[in-house]
């Protein structure tokens, strides 16, 4: 008779913590009153009008139904395509700076979609400038460095048997990359094709600034039916249709996922050519470094052509036409402390369902806790922010103009990455280790707090950077909810750079070098938090 | 019931789920006696422990320390020392918090909590160890350091749960007189769990043996 954990199964290894019912039911209620309430508002509004009937039969929209599919088909192929072979060289590649440069290659998908866009306005030259070619171009830049990144690492985990039998048989490096090692690494390039997939299908900030007046997606016309021509019902039924195919979508992938090959021994394939090592290397870091040198060149060019900080002394100023009642740099300050109080309220939540995912007293709650944490993934932080909208504005949750209500809803847009980083960490202490605490006098709170928190601090200060970085970023849900007098930054980032005129579009690009250059700030301390020192 | 009895288990059954784990367990351990349980891996040794502990709540019986029953008390009322198989030393802590750790929740003051650390490094024979960081000692240093915490707080019994488990066999045996040694040196009453037979009989003053979950017949000392 033997007993392995398994056996006695996961809920009684680590053993329940006492009052975590109170934990449980916290937690509940806040994704109930700001996910499942918000979500229920749009279902109630979008499906009990004609609002269904309106859209599906509107020609408009069905062209921008069918831009959304095939945008994000374009991009998440463009990017895979990319990314491929990027990931095949720099997985056999041992210059110096490789970490660097591939943490550098993937620092824009951290960025404000809102930055992305003022950085392809800034790059691309005339009539590309907006059109389905930037959108494309952008959704490049966003996913390149992350996709290399994935499958570089996955990659080098692989099985190198296989690789080298086929080549023994006669095939060629390339026949036998196609046959054996793309084989291996599909679980892997399904796994980014869905992230890139789901991302771009709910573009919505980078659209909104390079769609121009012909390209929009699902997500923008979401915003333009809601706050321009105050069509409510239509974006909600929009919300709906949208929410049904990125669940498919979601599902689709799922089902179609496999376990990951084999990693039993380590890929020590013989290293590639240098000139490959450097072409793979300068493609990625060039991809990268370009529309961030034409966002900063932007930023600095002055009204007269010479380069200087006149765009960064303007944020100071309240120029006429620019669609901002203050000075730009005010959004600034509120962004600080919306993100802050947003951030706050995302860990103490985040915590809580972490807490409550490992040490709940059945399997079931644990799993059920887990599931609540990443359920804000499900929809759009557009159709988060319309939710809101729609069920804020009336008793008996008239909150709308509650100064609160943003911070909270921007935790929600935090609460996955928070609780993806947090629960790990915590499951991965071991469970005697709270245990031995309590034999020494401990209660179980205070051994929780002093040991399993204690270890896990690590990850709770990169949960911590990572929450504020997504809040201060945050567009979809924002731009529904921010006040018009107050606007966080990237709000007035879209403002600015949808308006006219040389000072404007100075400050727009000045403003999104800060937001940029603050995102990648929060960015490295996070992963320096990351790191033991 | 004898109220001297480092330990009374009485009648104790555990049980994951529809299987039992522990059927209906009696056992008694003496003040200052140090008493092991032998069995195959799987039989329930750990749970015994952990029973007695209170990390593995039991369906039926009662456990008594020194005569007082402790069976509804939570582990950190218990007052009782627990070497773990994987030692559960904290990572973040160095060695001296890790042997402080069970002295603070006593609430002992700073000076006496030192002269402590300090004393039962001596015992263990890691006399300059108090500043350093425990992932960076050796297996066998480990293992002094994880008995040392245990009985920092001076408990009533002190349970060893196959502790040599993650040595190498030539270093086990030193290692197994060396806890013999402390464990004499403070009294304390224990009860010390393998699989090994070897390591066992240069334990034990007294062997038990533990299958399928129950307790089937009682060797005398080697």
């Amino acid at each position: 008779m033997s007993w392995t954990s398994a056996e006695r199964g996961e809920a009684r290894t680590r053993r329940a913590l006492p009052q975590i019912g109170v934990l449980q039911f916290t937690a509940v209620a806040l994704v109930a009153l700001f996910v499942m309430w918000p979500f229920a508002r749009l279902l109630i509004d979008g499906l009990s009008s004609s609002a269904v009937g309106d859209i599906v039969s509107n020609a408009r929209i069905r062209r921008i139904a069918w831009f959304t599919i095939w945008q994000a088909a374009l991009s998440t192929a463009a990017v895979v395509t990319l990314a491929l072979p990027l990931s095949a060289v720099l997985s056999r590649s041992r210059f110096r700076g490789r970490r660097a440069a591939m943490l550098f290659a993937a620092a824009p998908f951290t960025l404000p979609t809102v930055v992305v866009g003022t950085a392809f306005l800034a790059t691309l030259p005339g009539d590309l400038r907006q059109g389905w070619f930037a959108i494309i171009c952008a959704h490049i830049f966003f996913n390149v460095g992350m996709a290399t990144r994935v499958l570089t690492t996955a990659t080098e985990g692989l099985d190198g048997s296989p690789w080298e039998a086929a080549r023994t048989l006669g095939a060629s490096p390339f026949v036998a990359w196609r046959t054996i090692t793309f084989r291996q690494l599909q679980p892997y390039v399904l796994a980014v094709a869905s992230i890139v997939g789901t991302l771009t299908l709910t573009s919505f900030g980078t659209v909104l600034l390079l769609g121009g007046p012909s390209y929009a997606t699902v997500d923008v016309e979401i915003y333009r039916q809601a706050l321009q021509a105050l069509r409510l019902d239509r974006a909600a039924a929009l919300a709906v249709l949208q929410f049904a195919v990125v669940g498919a979508v979601l599902v689709w992938t799922l089902r179609h996922e496999s376990p990951p090959a084999s990693t039993r021994s380590r890929n020590r394939r013989a290293a590639m050519p240098l000139v490959a090592q450097f072409a793979a290397a300068t493609v990625l870091v060039g991809v990268v470094l370009t529309p961030l040198v034409a966002l900063a060149r932007r930023a600095l060019r002055q009204a007269d052509g010479s380069f200087g900080f006149d765009n960064f002394r303007a944020l100071t100023k309240v120029t006429r036409g620019s669609g901002l009642v203050d000075t730009p740099i005010t959004s600034l300050v509120v962004s600080l402390r919306t993100a802050s109080a947003a951030a706050v309220i995302a860990i103490v939540v985040g915590t809580a369902v972490a807490v409550a995912a490992t040490r709940s007293r059945s399997l079931t709650a644990r799993r059920a806790m887990h599931a609540l944490g990443t359920l804000p993934l499900a929809t759009s932080a557009v159709a988060l922010g319309l939710g809101v909208l729609l069920g804020f504005s009336s008793e008996p949750f008239a909150w709308r103009r509650s100064a609160f209500l943003l911070p909270c809803v921007q935790a929600v847009v935090c609460l996955p990455f928070v609780v993806r980083t947090i629960l790990p960490a915590l499951t991965d202490v071991p469970p005697a280790l709270s245990d031995a605490a309590e034999t020494l006098g401990a209660s179980p709170w205070w051994a929780w707090w002093s040991i399993d928190f204690a270890v896990a601090r690590r990850s709770i200060g990169v949960a911590i950077g990572l929450a504020f970085t997504v809040a201060l970023g945050e567009f979809g849900a924002s731009s529904f909810l921010a006040r018009p007098q107050t606007p966080t930054m990237p709000i007035a980032i879209a403002r600015l750079s949808g308006r006219p005129g040389q000072v404007v579009q100075g400050q727009a690009a000045a403003l999104a070098l800060v937001l940029g250059v603050l995102t990648m700030l929060c960015v490295g301390l996070a992963e320096r938090t990351r790191r033991p020192r | 019931m004898n109220a001297m009895n480092a330990l009374s288990v009485r009648d104790v059954t555990v049980r994951f789920g529809v299987r039992t784990v522990l059927d209906t367990i009696s056992l008694d351990v003496e003040q200052s006696e140090l008493v092991v349980v032998m069995g195959p891996s799987g039989c329930g040794k750990s749970t015994l422990l952990r029973a007695i502990a209170g990390l593995e709540p039991i369906v039926d019986g009662s456990i008594l320390l020194n005569g007082r029953d402790t069976t509804m008390l939570p582990p950190h009322q218990r007052n009782i020392g627990f070497v773990f198989q994987d030692l559960a030393l904290f990572p973040h802590l160095g060695v001296g918090e890790n042997i402080a750790y069970g002295l603070r929740r006593r609430g002992m003051k700073a000076p006496a909590r030192r002269e402590r650390v300090r004393e039962l490094l001596d015992l263990v024979g890691l006399g300059d160890a108090t500043m350093r960081n425990v992932q960076t000692l050796s297996g066998g240093e480990q293992q002094r350091v994880a008995v040392a915490r245990a009985l920092a707080p001076s408990p009533s019994l002190l349970l060893l749960d196959e502790p040599l488990s993650a040595l190498d066999a030539d270093r086990k045996l030193g290692i197994a007189d060396e806890i013999v040694r402390v464990i004499r040196t403070t009294g304390t009453a224990a009860l010390y769990v393998t699989h090994d037979q070897d390591e066992a009989a240069q334990v034990g003053s007294r062997i038990l043996r533990l299958e399928d979950g129950r307790l089937h017949r009682r060797d005398t000392s080697t």
